[in-house]
């Protein structure tokens, strides 16, 4: 409770006032004593003298056995005082309350003897004649030059006491009133200065506790005023750098969060203190498990491991393509040292290069590929011309026969040649689609009719399905049915004989929360966006395609089973891919993953065509 | 030394255990991709890093018995100690097996695989998966993990029997594949090697969490009992 600004201060208040008036009562009760005494015994004296003049006559000072008692008696009244009258010899001559015989010489009385050294003296003392103190005034009674005697007058002091008790108890009074009254000042002063403080306290605690809006209006212009202003500023400043950081923060978060590469921060030990959702996504982990553990517990990867080690020991940045095969993703991976921050603290970046391996991997694979159908074709020409020149012109049916075949590689390289140029088009949008409202049997009958023949001497069954609520849809009827010829003669091709073929057409609604209507097909709901489709799908009972080749069937030149696709360009996926897309539709495959068990192989494969219904 | 280095050690000896683990699992995945590829030169590189592995486990061995000889461990610390000692052979085994598969792709040579491997990689990948989560219950100590790891075993004893029965087959129909088939059962069996040794990782786990040992190997069947 001392510990209070506002005790202190009352408490050093009430004490300061004890003590002065501890100090006033002690010197204000002597003072007026002594006042007191001071006008008794000047009031004394001058009595004294007036008597000792009116008796300087008197004819008892000088007779041995004088008797002034009357004399004393009579003064006595009229002063309402004690009366002595003494011989120069020191014997008592006239006495007023005593008996005079009884009284011994008083020569040696204080008073007597400063009376008859300086002309006037005066003593208190406590008397044992009458039993109390005394103030005796004593002047020597003089006639002429010569001393008669001495008349000494006195007062009992009890009177001048009680006086005095008196007043030290008013003034005591007085001062307990005074005294209560400072210290119900003091408190009230105290809690004055101390509110405002303890105001400010409360206030401080609650910016401390994170509610900077907290402000005090200053009530006073004093100290107190400045600390309450000052404090204000202070937090108008505080939350005005709490919120530029809690905005830059938040800034910095949303780019972390939303950036593509992987960002992982490690301290000094090793532990991840930061790992943003990017990372947390490449790396296949949940945030929980991965803060403030090792960054070897968190990525599990001892190629990274090694960079982050590398350049925590050489303070250098380190890169270098990681491929984390668990997860079958490539990352190029940069570990630098964070010198502005702690020392030891080190910045992870994960760039996810999958994607780019990819198209890298679809380019290699194109011109390798592209290199291979063009040699092939020009090897056998090569052939063909080297034996012509070899003799053959001179064997005409033979060379006729040669230029036949030269003629159908021609046609080959012209027609892949122009299926590149094509796909091209295609590719870079210059090929214009002629749309127009087509009913979907318009698409499939041709091609199929076409194909049918084909199909029949290749000894397949060749059905079609369509169903019967079919709306029109917005197509470009002659190129879709370019895409149908492929799909269907690709599974002629890939169809071996007592086979059959399945194309069917029907409705699909897919809902905006991905659920397929109908349920019966195994769509997986990422595939088409929600809407309205017409899907049609090539079903064939072939060799299928291996789980692994079906992403990349529809690339240029791309081939499942080298052995068996024959004479194909190996661009006919990729074209109708594109056609597919370009009509703002979808196409994929699906086959029964395939081992080398006999029992799955036959399954077959079905591809799936899906286009808006406008 | 204070006790906050002594978890510092025990802690940085955990984490080069893992990265232990990973060379492995790499290695484990890498030495079937490389035969399935047909890729000697990946198989070559492969052999050389073993090396790495080894010598990786003999560091770890050693930091852990510096640290068992200079802070003499008590009670749940030397267990983990005696873990990471154990886990580490364990892990240099499987590293051995990974090289093993990899020299048998350099055995095979040109000629071609007799089938595509499809049953073969589906094996390392559930070894290496169960490596990959023996790895996590030591680290998280979780025993419940470690406890479910092994019944996963025959999960790859099954896949051991199916390529086991299904190389049997073209060897009755064609004896000059004995050679090669006999090196494809070579590389199916260190693979179910492999995850038998994840078992005993497991079972460490489960003494150092409960300082109890417990044989874990479920019920062996057909042919992996030979192994």
């Amino acid at each position: 409770m001392f510990r209070s600004i506002r005790w202190r201060i009352a408490v050093s208040y009430i004490l300061l006032i004890l003590v002065v008036m501890f100090g006033l009562v002690v010197y204000l009760s002597d003072l007026v004593r002594k006042d007191h005494l001071a006008n008794l015994r000047s009031q004394l004296t001058a009595e004294a003298q007036l008597m000792a003049d009116a008796l300087a006559s008197a004819p008892a000072w000088d007779e041995p056995d004088g008797d002034l008692d009357p004399v004393a008696h009579r003064y006595a009244e009229q002063l309402s005082a004690r009366v002595t009258l003494i011989g120069v010899d020191g014997t008592v001559l006239g006495e007023s309350h005593e008996d005079r015989r009884q009284m011994d010489n008083h020569l040696y009385r204080p008073e007597v003897q400063q009376a008859l050294a300086t002309g006037q003296g005066s003593s208190i003392r406590f008397s044992r004649t009458v039993g109390y103190e005394m103030m005796y005034v004593a002047v020597p009674v003089t006639a002429g030059e010569r001393v008669m005697g001495i008349a000494r007058v006195a007062l009992p002091l009890r009177q001048i006491e009680a006086n005095v008790a008196r007043l030290r108890g008013t003034i005591l009074v007085a001062m307990l009133f005074t005294a209560l009254g400072a210290t119900l000042l003091a408190l009230h002063i105290a809690e004055r200065t101390a509110r405002p403080v303890r105001r400010l306290t409360d206030v401080v605690q609650r910016m401390a506790a994170g509610d900077l809006s907290a402000r005090l209006l200053p009530t006073t212009r004093d100290e107190v005023g400045t600390l309450t202003r000052s404090l204000n500023q202070m937090a108008d400043r505080l939350r005005k750098t709490v919120n530029t950081l809690i905005e830059e923060r938040g800034r910095l978060a949303a780019v972390l969060d939303n950036m593509a590469d992987g960002v992982v921060i490690t301290d000094s030990e090793g532990c991840v203190r930061l790992i943003n959702p990017a990372a947390l996504r490449l790396l296949g982990i949940e945030a929980e498990t991965s803060l403030d553990r090792s960054l070897a517990q968190v990525i599990r990867d001892h190629n990274i491991i090694g960079l982050w080690q590398q350049c925590f020991e050489q303070g250098e940045e380190q890169v270098a393509p990681v491929e984390m095969d668990r997860r079958g993703t490539f990352l190029q991976v940069i570990v630098t040292p964070l010198r502005d921050a702690e020392t030891g603290a080190c910045l992870v970046i994960l760039q996810d290069l999958t994607r780019v391996r990819q198209l890298e991997t679809v380019r290699r694979d194109f011109i390798s590929n592209i290199s291979h159908e063009l040699r092939t074709p020009l090897a056998s020409l090569k052939a063909l011309v080297d034996t012509l020149r070899d003799g053959a012109l001179e064997d005409p049916p033979a060379a006729q026969r040669f230029l036949d075949r030269m003629e159908v590689e021609v046609d080959a390289l012209t027609q892949m040649v122009q299926e590149l140029l094509e796909l091209a088009r295609i590719e870079s949008g210059q090929v214009p689609l002629q749309l127009a409202l087509v009913a979907v049997a318009d698409i499939v009958l041709p091609p199929v009719e076409r194909l049918r023949p084909q199909a029949e001497r290749a000894g397949l069954r060749l059905t079609i399905d369509l169903s019967p609520d079919l709306p029109p849809i917005l197509a470009d009827a002659q190129r879709m049915q370019q895409v149908l010829t492929n799909l269907v003669h690709n599974a002629i091709k890939f169809t071996p004989a007592d086979g059959q073929i399945r194309v069917s057409s029907f409705r699909l609604r897919v809902s905006s929360d991905g659920e397929v209507q109908p349920e019966t097909l195994n769509l997986k709901p990422e595939m088409l966006p929600p809407g309205e489709w017409v899907l049609i799908a090539v079903q064939d009972t072939g060799v299928g395609i291996p789980a692994d080749d079906i992403p990349r069937i529809f690339e240029r030149f791309y081939k499942a089973d080298r052995a068996r696709s024959g004479g194909g360009t190996g661009l006919g996926l990729a074209i109708a891919k594109h056609i597919v897309q370009a009509h703002g539709g979808r196409i994929w495959a699906e086959s029964p993953s395939i081992t080398l068990r006999a029992s799955v192989e036959g399954k077959g494969s079905t591809f799936y065509v899906a286009l808006p219904v406008p | 030394m204070p006790r906050e280095t002594f978890d510092r050690k025990l802690q940085i000896l955990q984490d080069e255990v893992l990265i232990l683990g990973s060379m492995v699992e790499n290695a484990l995945t890498g030495a079937v991709e490389t035969l399935k590829q047909r890729d000697m030169e990946g198989s070559r590189r492969l052999i050389a890093e073993d090396r790495a592995i080894n010598k990786k486990r003999f560091a770890i061995e050693a930091d852990a018995l510096v640290l068992i000889a200079t802070q003499q461990p008590m009670a749940s610390d030397l267990r983990i100690l005696a873990a990471i000692l154990d886990i580490a052979s364990e892990l240099e085994r499987i590293g051995d097996y990974a090289k093993g598969i990899a020299k048998v792709n350099l055995m095979i040579g040109e000629q071609p695989l007799l089938k595509p491997l499809i049953d073969v990689p589906r094996m390392a990948e559930k070894a290496r998966d169960m490596l990959h989560r023996a790895l996590d219950a030591f680290i998280r100590q979780d025993i419940e993990l470690a406890r479910a790891i092994p019944l996963e075993d025959d999960e790859v004893d099954g896949l051991y029997n199916q390529v086991y029965r299904e190389l049997m087959t073209y060897v009755i129909s064609d004896p000059r594949t004995i050679d090669q088939a006999n090196h494809l059962l070579w590389v199916a069996h260190n693979l179910e090697r492999a995850a038998d040794r994840v078992t005993n990782i497991c079972e460490r786990v489960v003494f150092t969490v409960t300082g109890k040992m417990i044989e874990m190997d479920v019920e062996n069947s057909g042919l992996e009992g030979i192994g």
